[in-house]
């Protein structure tokens, strides 16, 4: 029991560690950055051409130092940083003035968890079960048109293939909006508004899938399954007499899905910090663009509320990873 | 048994689920987010291109200078373009001012220190409330008690402010200023607007969302995609302006709508889902013309690209960093530039070609006959050719080239260059390369722009080729928006696309302000504002200042201003503080198949084809289906619009002042008698907001929705994970 609770709370440790050095490497990093987010709002206002009273540029130039809490040193700016996150409040957005950063992110973030909690998942689990059977089955005829498929597909850069299913399936053959997360419908929980959202998320779900599945899932658990295949316990299992049924599902599969959780769960944990790329070419609402554009204006309070999120999510999928561990690998249980 | 399933099962499962949302896609579905039943040809669709907004639900128009769908900025949300009250606009196609809310221009007294804003009899806000001369008085008043940055420009100029009658507003100014109404003049983009005194009186400035915002134009907000991208606007048939100057406009809703990247706005101009927008890169621009027979652009066929952007694009440099702190050395630089190549590379695939700007001056008519044609003599004396580019030009068919072939540029003179450098100490070293007067290798370093107008990247390169020719060693650094206006604003750079160089008007000092004079100039290098001037406070240009002082003091549009505007030019001509070469020439493509009768010049030029500012507007109440998209609630034949365009100012004698203000001030102004016409209007009107009502309930729902939506799958698929997992977990080994 207490080499449990030393196990336990030596991840804890190491977790609020890691939130730790992420929060002030966030802190800092933006700090570095040769710009300034009220000079940059004041060049916009330059650039858009409104007349402005000369002595009033100077005036606004003053209060948003002061409003940004730009005002201060670096050392009073960082605690009053962790303050606002012990306290639950990240500040006013500063390129959404006066507009809470926690307003902004929990419009955004539904759409990102919803888009890439599903395409993940489903990326995961069918590019595992193809890739272990291609690999075992390796001398048929669809392991090795799925090898060639993927060796194809995974290099290929995200955009050319989120361009090309956008012209064929939007413009070509227009089955799917060119872009957005929701069209205009009746009120309340409906069908329509269900089927609404699934078409506005087929195209972006299927270019993440895509190149995951067929990708990187699918030639990872292949080359995983090839090497344990050779392995001492599989030819055991075989010489037993053991059908290659059993040899895949309870030899095999079970052994790739450790490092293939580990992977899984990272990838769910980085889901907070979005997918910038589907979220811009198919104009998907979500947290990626939201954290690009805080980046563009340098938007201190939000590139942290974001991170932040990002942080938690990947280091408490780290924690709750190494705690679940000993459930499904037996040679971490019994050690 | 959990045992049981086994994984092909599961994945079977799982396919099936994904292969049913994936196909339940009824094809008939709308591509556009419209009410059912709507047809193509009851909507005009206009790019929202500001992007997705963060926050779709802040109508709050003045709590933030930044980015907000009502904020003044991005016109993407249709905002100000629909809804927003204007007093006054520009017509940036004739330079002359439209009042709108306002009857007529504002009246000043003979010193400058006040002004008079009278109110169009009729006006009234979409609820049905007048809008009153006590609305002015409240915008101003509310604004400059509001905590700063919001109403800095009140707080800055307006002394007080009051209403002589339900019409009349009566503004005193802290000190002369004959254009203080720019304020809330529309130039370009926006101003500020009037707000409804029944709305705002009592709110936080800061906090209150103002959604759905209460308008004064001819449509009402009627939906909002809680993703930020669209907002769509319903034509509201008891506005104002319908009663006052017998307009409705064609379309019966309004779209404006993000569809993604170039590529994605392209494909959706092509299928006729939008019909207008901003610009595209060349290539997207190829693909429309070649795609699209229906396209025009500022012109009804190719060339379409819209050559007179309010900003001269070009090179500027920093004034205080030797060595560009001599005029001498910019000159050299400028002298080093061979303009026909910069000039070449940027006729477009359509024969589309820049309008050359040597002065920080767009060359509209009106604006070469006042600058460039008086000054040729001048311009000449520093190697001005007019005919630099004009084969290029009337090869391109160019719409200046035949009427005002006097538009060229400063003709490359290597040998001046040079003179010019060795007279500064310069010299070239064994290499041929040129050294600085210490000696050092002279290195220049261009900032120039990345991910965003990315035509003066092109610039940046060409140039850097040029100045590479003659011997200078140049690098060229591109950077996002925000360090690239940082570096700007805090004037951390040698060389730079910045554009300082602006105009939309004859009167130039709506855009000069602060970068023309020295008093304006308070900060050092590296501090804020250190970019945006060249008549320093280190080193004034007393020659100018008192130039500048005198225009603060003489009315826009007088003989004298147009005077005071040339002798600063020629100031601007010898030192040359930064080298614009043409605005970058836009492709604001306008879809000519769904809808007809869009400005284009020279047939029928009646505004500026620029679907970002408030100004379009007037396309909007102009426009006409053509037919080819099937309608219902379009009104096929609209009346044309006939409004007046008017000087800019009107300016009292003594007597004339007194008799205007003579009257006592009217008090209790707040309990006018709503004629009878318009309580009836106010029923008709309450239905409208109901539906608002309802449609805002739809949007919070839908967030709520999907938050809800997302949970559960999340809980779900949690939930399934665990008991694979367990399941896993209990198996004993075979």
């Amino acid at each position: 029991m207490s080499r449990l609770l030393i196990f336990i709370a030596s991840r804890l440790v190491a977790f609020a560690f890691t939130v730790v050095i992420g929060v002030s490497v966030v802190f800092i990093i933006p700090r570095l950055l040769p710009y300034n987010p009220v000079e940059a709002q004041i060049g916009f206002i330059y650039s858009i051409g409104q007349f402005y009273d000369p002595t009033a540029i100077e005036m606004l130039r003053q209060t948003l130092y002061e409003l940004y809490g730009l005002k201060g040193n670096p050392i009073e700016q960082y605690f009053a940083v962790w303050r606002r996150i012990l306290t639950f409040d990240l500040g006013p957005s500063i390129m959404n003035f006066p507009t809470p950063v926690i307003t902004l992110i929990s419009i955004a973030l539904p759409w990102t968890i919803g888009l890439l909690t599903f395409s993940t998942l489903f990326s995961w689990t069918v590019g595992n079960i193809i890739g272990t059977v291609a690999s075992f089955f390796n001398h048929k005829k669809f392991s090795k048109a799925l090898t060639g498929i993927a060796v194809v597909l995974y290099p290929v850069p995200y955009f050319i293939l989120a361009l090309v299913l956008m012209f064929t399936f939007a413009y070509l053959i227009p089955i799917f909006p060119l872009g957005g997360g929701l069209t205009l419908v009746g009120m309340g929980l409906s069908l329509e508004l269900a089927l609404n959202l699934a078409k506005h998320a087929a195209l972006p779900a299927i270019s993440i899938i895509i190149p995951g599945a067929l990708g990187w899932w699918f030639l990872s658990s292949y080359t995983l399954t090839t090497q344990k295949k050779t392995e001492d316990f599989v030819r055991y299992a075989e010489l037993k007499g053991l059908s290659s049924r059993v040899v895949l599902r309870r030899y095999l599969i079970r052994n790739i899905l450790m490092p293939q959780t580990t992977a899984l769960g990272l990838a769910l944990g980085g889901i907070f910090s979005g997918a910038l790329l589907t979220e811009v070419v198919y104009a998907y609402p979500g947290i990626g663009r939201l954290l690009y554009a805080a980046i563009i204006n340098n938007d201190y309070n939000m590139i942290m509320g974001i991170s932040l999120l990002s942080i938690l999510g990947v280091s408490l999928a780290t924690l709750l990873l190494d705690l679940i561990y000993p459930l499904i690998d037996p040679t971490v249980r019994y050690r | 048994m959990m045992t049981k399933i086994s994984y092909v099962a599961f994945s079977t499962a799982l396919l099936l689920v994904a292969a049913l949302l994936l196909s339940a896609v009824p094809a008939s579905y709308g591509q556009l987010p419209l009410p059912a039943g709507v047809p193509r040809g009851d909507v005009l669709v206009i790019e929202n291109h500001w992007g997705t907004y963060a926050n779709p639900n802040n109508w709050n128009s003045i709590a933030s200078p930044g980015v907000g769908p009502a904020s003044i900025a991005p016109g993407g949300s249709g905002y100000q373009q629909l809804c927003k009250a204007f007093l006054w606009y520009i017509n940036t196609s004739n330079s002359m001012l439209i009042p709108w809310i306002a009857a007529e221009p504002p009246i000043y007294s003979p010193d400058f220190t006040s002004l008079i804003v009278k109110i169009r009899d009729g006006v009234y806000w979409n609820d049905g409330t007048p809008l009153t001369a006590e609305d002015v008085v409240f915008t101003l008043k509310y604004l400059k008690e509001a905590p700063a940055p919001i109403g800095t420009n009140e707080k800055a100029s307006v002394k007080d402010a009051r209403a002589l009658d339900k019409l009349t507003a009566l503004i005193e100014l802290n000190s002369p200023n004959p254009r203080w109404h720019y304020f809330y003049a529309v130039i370009i983009y926006g101003a500020g607007g009037i707000l409804p005194k029944h709305v705002w009186e009592g709110k936080d400035p800061q906090k209150f969302e103002n959604n759905p915002p209460l308008c004064a134009g001819p449509y009402n907000l009627r939906a909002v995609d809680p993703g930020g991208n669209w907002f769509l606007w319903e034509r509201f048939d008891n506005w104002w302006g319908s009663k006052v100057f017998g307009v409705v406009p064609a379309a019966k809703y309004v779209l404006y709508i993000n569809h993604g990247p170039d590529e994605a706005k392209a494909l959706a101009m092509t299928k006729h889902e939008l019909d207008a927008l901003r610009t595209l890169l060349p290539e997207q621009a190829e693909l429309v013309i070649k795609n699209n027979p229906y396209l025009k652009g500022w012109r009804a066929s190719a060339p379409f690209a819209w050559p007179l952007d309010p900003c001269v694009k070009g090179l500027a440099f920093q004034t205080k960093t030797p060595p560009f702190d001599k005029r001498e050395v910019r000159w050299a630089l400028a002298y080093a530039i061979d303009y026909r190549v910069i000039y070449r590379a940027f006729v477009g695939i359509d024969r589309s070609t820049p309008t050359p700007a040597a002065l920080p001056v767009i060359p509209h008519a009106s604006d070469i006959e006042k600058y460039y044609i008086p000054l040729l003599d001048y311009l000449k004396q520093y190697g001005y050719d007019p005919e630099l580019v004009l084969d290029i030009a009337r090869e391109n068919d160019a719409w200046w080239a035949e009427q005002y072939p006097v538009l060229g540029f400063w003709k490359q003179d290597l040998a001046k260059a040079e003179q010019l450098l060795t007279a500064q100490g310069f010299r070239r070293g064994a290499d041929g390369k040129w050294l600085m007067p210490d000696g050092t290798p002279w290195t220049i370093e261009i900032k120039t722009t990345s991910g965003f107008e990315m035509e003066s990247q092109r610039i940046a390169f060409l140039a850097a080729d040029q100045w590479r020719a003659f011997g200078i060693d140049v690098k060229v650094t591109p950077l996002e928006s925000g360090p690239f206006s940082t570096s700007y604003s805090i004037g951390d750079f040698q060389v730079g696309t910045f554009w300082p160089g602006c105009s939309q008007i004859l009167d130039l000092y709506a855009n000069w302000y602060n970068r023309w004079h020295s008093k304006y100039w308070t900060q050092k290098k590296g501090e804020g504002g250190h970019g945006t001037g060249w008549n320093t406070a280190e080193a004034p240009i007393e020659e100018l200042n008192r130039i500048v002082d005198e225009l603060e003091r003489t009315a826009p549009d007088t003989e004298r201003a147009f005077e005071l505007y040339r002798e600063a030019l020629k100031i601007w001509v010898r030192d040359l503080p930064w080298l614009g070469f043409f605005p970058t020439p836009f492709y604001t493509f306008q879809d000519g198949y769904a809808w007809d009768n869009w400005p284009t010049h020279p047939e029928n030029y009646y505004m500026d084809p620029v679907s970002w500012w408030s100004q379009h507007l007037f396309i909007i109440l102009k426009v006409k289906p053509t037919g080819r998209a099937p309608t219902k609630d379009a009104i096929m034949d609209p009346k044309p619009l006939k409004v007046a365009n008017t000087p800019l100012v009107k300016v009292a004698t003594a007597a004339e002042w007194e008799k205007l203000i003579g009257a006592p001030p009217a008090v209790g102004v707040t309990t006018i008698t709503v004629r009878e016409t318009l309580t009836q209007q106010v029923t008709e009107v309450r239905t409208q907001l109901v539906t608002q009502v309802q449609t805002q309930t739809v949007t919070t729902l839908d967030v709520g929705l999907l938050s809800g939506v997302a949970a559960v799958v999340g809980v779900v698929l949690l939930v399934v994970g665990i008991a694979v997992g367990r399941a896993m977990g209990r198996r004993k080994p075979a």
